[in-house]
């Protein structure tokens, strides 16, 4: 490692070749955030039509906006923890051909497991992402999520 | 004139009235067989026709017909010419001309000019044969198969080519980082031989 640098990022590199990068995976999340925003948006309009068509008083428009955003926090959550759990791979995940794997087993994730790994994503991305930086840094590529919930991203082959 | 002449000129008409006689008849006699070659060869043509009408009529009977072709078929005469025709280059010689020139070409023209391609496709429309034809085509696996793949393949074709430029991207940054880690870790070396040292 002390000979030549680039060599040895190089290697380090390869070392890591596996395991899914941050340009891939964030690519991936922006989709999936495509699509869970998405489809919130679009039931958010027509909840919203419907609740102005009923002229509701304004504590009850406050009521609705509070079920609505706790719908789309649950919505979202579930988004991650159904694919995370099921198959590993979310849309987005699917489309750029990466797959969350446990560490051990390599296989999918328990929904418990998924949930601590996405509460771990969100702990993680508050201070500046610096949870998410974590994974330039670790020889797996692991970010803070992955360390916490003993999982892994990984490259798959096209169509797998 | 004198006396004397005129009894010349009279004596000499009745010495030659038997000549002029004679060929005042040779000429009838000669329009008159004129004549009669004329009747005979008409006569004979007239025969020789109907005799020809008589032969071809009997020739294109069904039954000379039925002969003929029999008779050839025995023979394998329809082999060998078709075998000759080949052989010839003579077919070659026909299909290039007719492909070649312009009255194909006028042909189909004037084909397409007419109703027969509306009247053939109204009856093809009609036609219940086709549609269950088009239904099996649709149905069949490889038909299906090339519309999905017609749809999927751009969209294929752009998230393959995102997906390659993603990880070329993650190899980038992971190299920018891997020197950045081996920069500071040269860097705390540096620091511990100092201290060391000092």
């Amino acid at each position: 490692m002390r000979g030549d640098p680039l060599a040895a990022a190089d290697a380090l590199a390869a070392s890591a070749g596996d395991y899914a990068g941050l340009v891939t995976r964030a690519i991936a999340f922006a989709l999936d955030s495509v699509i869970v925003n998405g489809v919130a948006l679009l039931v958010g309009v027509t909840v919203g039509l419907g609740v102005s068509l009923l002229h509701l008083p304004e504590q009850a428009d406050i009521l609705v906006a509070s079920v609505m955003g706790v719908l789309w926090v649950l919505w979202s959550v579930a988004y991650f923890v159904f694919f995370w759990s099921s198959t590993g791979q979310t849309p987005g995940s699917r489309a750029m051909c990466i797959r969350v794997v446990d560490t051990h087993g390599r296989g999918a994730l328990k929904p418990r497991r998924a949930l601590l790994r996405f509460i771990s994503l969100c702990l993680g991305a508050i201070p500046l992402l610096a949870g998410i930086w974590m994974m330039l840094f670790d020889d797996r590529r692991r970010a803070f999520q992955d360390r916490v919930a003993r999982t892994l991203v990984v490259y798959t082959p096209a169509g797998a | 004139m004198s006396a004397a002449e005129s009894l010349v000129h009279a004596a000499t008409g009745v010495a030659t009235a038997p000549l002029r006689i004679v060929v005042a008849a040779s000429a009838h006699g000669r329009s008159a067989e004129l004549r009669a070659r004329r009747t005979i060869a008409s006569a004979a043509e007239q025969a020789l026709l109907a005799a020809l009408d008589a032969v071809v009529g009997r020739l294109m009977d069904d039954e000379v017909i039925d002969r003929v072709l029999a008779r050839a078929k025995a023979e394998g005469v329809a082999e060998h010419v078709v075998d000759r025709i080949l052989e010839d280059g003579i077919a070659e010689h026909v299909a290039e001309r007719a492909f070649s020139g312009p009255e194909l070409e006028r042909v189909l023209e004037s084909a397409f000019k007419s109703a027969l391609p509306e009247e053939l496709i109204a009856q093809l429309l009609a036609s219940e044969a086709v549609w269950i034809l088009v239904d099996e085509i649709a149905r069949s696996p490889s038909v299906t198969e090339a519309i999905a793949h017609q749809s999927t393949g751009f969209l294929d074709q752009v998230i393959a080519k995102g997906r390659d430029r993603s990880r070329r991207g993650d190899e980038r940054i992971q190299r920018i980082a891997n020197r950045l880690r081996l920069h500071q870790a040269s860097l705390r070396d540096e620091d511990e031989l100092g201290s060391a040292t000092s």
